[in-house]
């Protein structure tokens, strides 16, 4: 395009949508935070071409340090655990099962939350005072209790788990919708359509949900980082995913015991849960202040 | 200000209608046996006449018997409630204390290279997950350089007569020689995990005092005490941090749920004996009476803070107070 010759004048107006993606790329953290996820994702989607073994397949090598030590072996690139597994397998395989259990989690929370939100923002002040009562309420119960009930009440292991934190995160999503939705309501434009005649479902579909995407999908971003770490936290209070499953979490507690004589089973999964949180968090950071651009 | 009490407390008595409510139907899922003292055993009973029996025996204080121990989990509940509000108390100070003073210093210094790094700091703790945070922490203080205990709340060697239950208190109150040594055996056993548990509400109060702080930095009082010739100090800790502490109050009352969240997984690192640990142990057996107990309970004390909380700053702030 740039080679183009220009023969008439024209000036390049910028869509929205480049518009936003240029301000997101000035934040350079964001930017960075974004191709760390991708590679999280890519990692996570390609587990079994990128895992050197399968992650349940034990060695008779126990306890292996990482390959830069020197009782470490070049075939284990991040060593092995108790049970001689290799660590890299266990954890990319975990990196496709927490951002699976999480998308999974977001889908569920994110229909239900947002349908029950629409549904406050549109029905009369009873009903949502009511369901604002509600949602209060469990925002205001500590989240990994109400989930640990959940899990006790239908049994440990990781469909149960998914449930509870969904449950969990439904509130959030309640809120944010009801209240971008009736932020639009209250403005002129939507009054406009209003008395154009246009019915519920044409103002909803054509005038407000365009409007109200940017703060869900901040929503959806930091729902995701919640899901994956309140999975982590139930598999490692041993309630979500149970022992084989290549959980971050679930990992982390198997290697609870060994912290003394291996640190590294201790260290390594954990650095994976903490760079897959920040980079999700820097994301939804930078979207934030890219999406907040007419602002 | 007295309707507005009025108004709370209806709202406190909505909310903790509701949180029965969804106790009441939590019960209904569990084997019905393990619940004897608190569903009615009439044969023609209703739905409703069971949830007011349920609410009888609630307030009558008849919580049910765990079934491990064999005692009143309401009084089980109370001998290890003291041990997660001390933890969760000390976490509060630790991040208050260390958080605002961070959140005034950068926004005095906005935009400078120690602000950046403040900020991307927090944002570091935000996204630590604690359960990983602590072991680190116990691998390196306790394990690497042996400066803090790796577990519990006292030395075994002390034996301390548990009379409120706040093992600071307990151990002062101690007529025991060594009452001092053990006191401060009970703070070094404190520091880490309250380090543990703060470091979350550290990352929040610190991203919050900044931006308050900024916001607060920014209006026309601040600009006629500096026109007065008044020192950066007195203006910052005299004029400013009254009106910048306000959304921080708010934000404190939110935290409560996030630090008793953490506590169920602080104490089962460190072997805290207190409720996180106990409810841990009552799901892996099955009991679902002290579940049941643990959860009403730790609701209902979080509604109440809550409540406190709103009451409290709309006593501090007069722009809330005046609106309606």
């Amino acid at each position: 395009m740039r080679h183009q010759p220009q023969f008439y004048q024209q000036q390049r107006i910028p869509s929205i949508a480049q518009r936003r993606w240029k301000s997101f790329r000035k934040n350079k953290l964001a930017s960075a935070a974004l191709l760390v996820f991708s590679l999280i994702v890519f990692a996570a989607i390609f587990a079994p071409f990128i895992a050197p073994y399968d992650p349940t397949l034990q060695f008779n090598d126990l306890l292996l340090p990482p390959s830069w030590y020197d009782e470490g072996k070049t075939r284990f690139l991040l060593g092995t655990d108790e049970i001689g597994r290799d660590i890299f397998s266990r954890l990319i395989y975990g990196a496709n099962l927490s951002l699976k259990l999480a998308l999974i989690v977001v889908i569920i929370a994110g229909s239900i939350g947002m349908s029950l939100g629409f549904v406050a923002a549109f029905s009369n002040r009873v009903i949502d005072q009511l369901l604002q009562r509600l949602m209060d309420l469990i925002l205001a119960l500590p989240s990994l209790l109400l989930a640990i009930v959940i899990v006790a009440i239908i049994g440990p292991g990781l469909p149960n788990a998914i449930y509870a934190v969904a449950l969990v995160l439904i509130p959030h999503f309640v809120l944010v919708t009801r209240s971008a939705i009736i932020n639009e309501l209250n403005k002129e434009y939507v009054t406009a359509m209003i008395l154009d005649g246009a019915g519920r479902f044409r103002l909803f579909a054509k005038c407000i949900l365009p409007n109200i995407l940017p703060p869900l999908i901040v929503q959806i971003t930091l729902g995701f980082s919640t899901a994956i770490l309140e999975i982590a936290a139930l598999g490692f209070l041993g309630l979500g995913a149970q022992a084989p499953n290549p959980e971050w979490g679930t990992i982390l507690s198997e290697s609870h015991n060994n912290i003394v004589n291996a640190p590294w089973t201790v260290t390594l999964p954990g650095l994976a849960i903490f760079f897959t949180l920040l980079s999700i968090n820097l994301l939804g950071d930078g979207l934030r202040d890219a999406l907040d651009l007419d602002k | 200000m007295i309707r507005l009490f009025v108004r709370q407390m209806l709202m406190l008595l909505t909310s903790l209608m509701i949180l029965t409510f969804i106790t009441f139907g939590i019960t209904r899922f569990f084997p019905q046996e393990s619940l004897n003292h608190i569903s009615s055993t009439s044969s023609q009973s209703n739905l409703l006449n069971e949830y007011i029996f349920y609410l009888e025996q609630i307030f009558n204080g008849n919580w049910g018997i765990s079934q491990a121990h064999g005692t009143e989990v309401l009084d089980e509940f109370l001998t290890f409630f003291p041990a997660t509000i001390e933890l969760s108390v000390a976490a509060l100070l630790f991040a208050l204390i260390v958080g605002v003073p961070l959140g005034i210093f950068a926004a005095q210094n906005k935009n400078t290279w120690q602000d950046k790094f403040i900020v991307s700091t927090t944002l570091v703790g935000y996204s630590m997950p604690i359960f990983w945070w602590g072991m680190l922490l116990v691998l390196l203080f306790s394990l690497s350089w042996g400066l803090t205990p790796v577990a519990s709340r006292l030395g075994f060697e002390y034996d301390i007569l548990p009379v409120t239950g706040f093992m600071l208190i307990d151990t002062l109150l101690s007529d025991q020689p060594y009452a001092f040594e053990a006191f401060y055996d009970a703070l070094h056993h404190l520091i880490l995990p309250a380090i543990v548990l703060g470091t979350v509400p550290l990352a929040i109060f610190t991203r919050i005092t900044r931006s308050s702080m900024i916001r607060v930095l920014r209006s026309d009082y601040i600009r006629t005490a500096k026109a007065k010739g008044l020192s950066q100090m007195r203006i910052i800790w005299v004029h400013a941090l009254r009106n910048a502490m306000l959304p921080i109050l708010t934000i404190v009352g939110l935290q409560i749920s996030v630090l008793i969240t953490g506590t169920l997984i602080t104490e089962t690192i460190f072997s805290w004996p207190g409720v996180g640990k106990w409810l841990l142990e009552a799901v892996h057996r099955r009991d679902y009476v002290t579940l049941h107990a643990g959860l009403l309970a730790i609701a209902s004390i979080v509604v109440i803070i809550n409540m406190l909380v709103e009451v409290l700053s709309f006593y501090a702030n007069p722009k809330l107070r005046h609106k309606r």
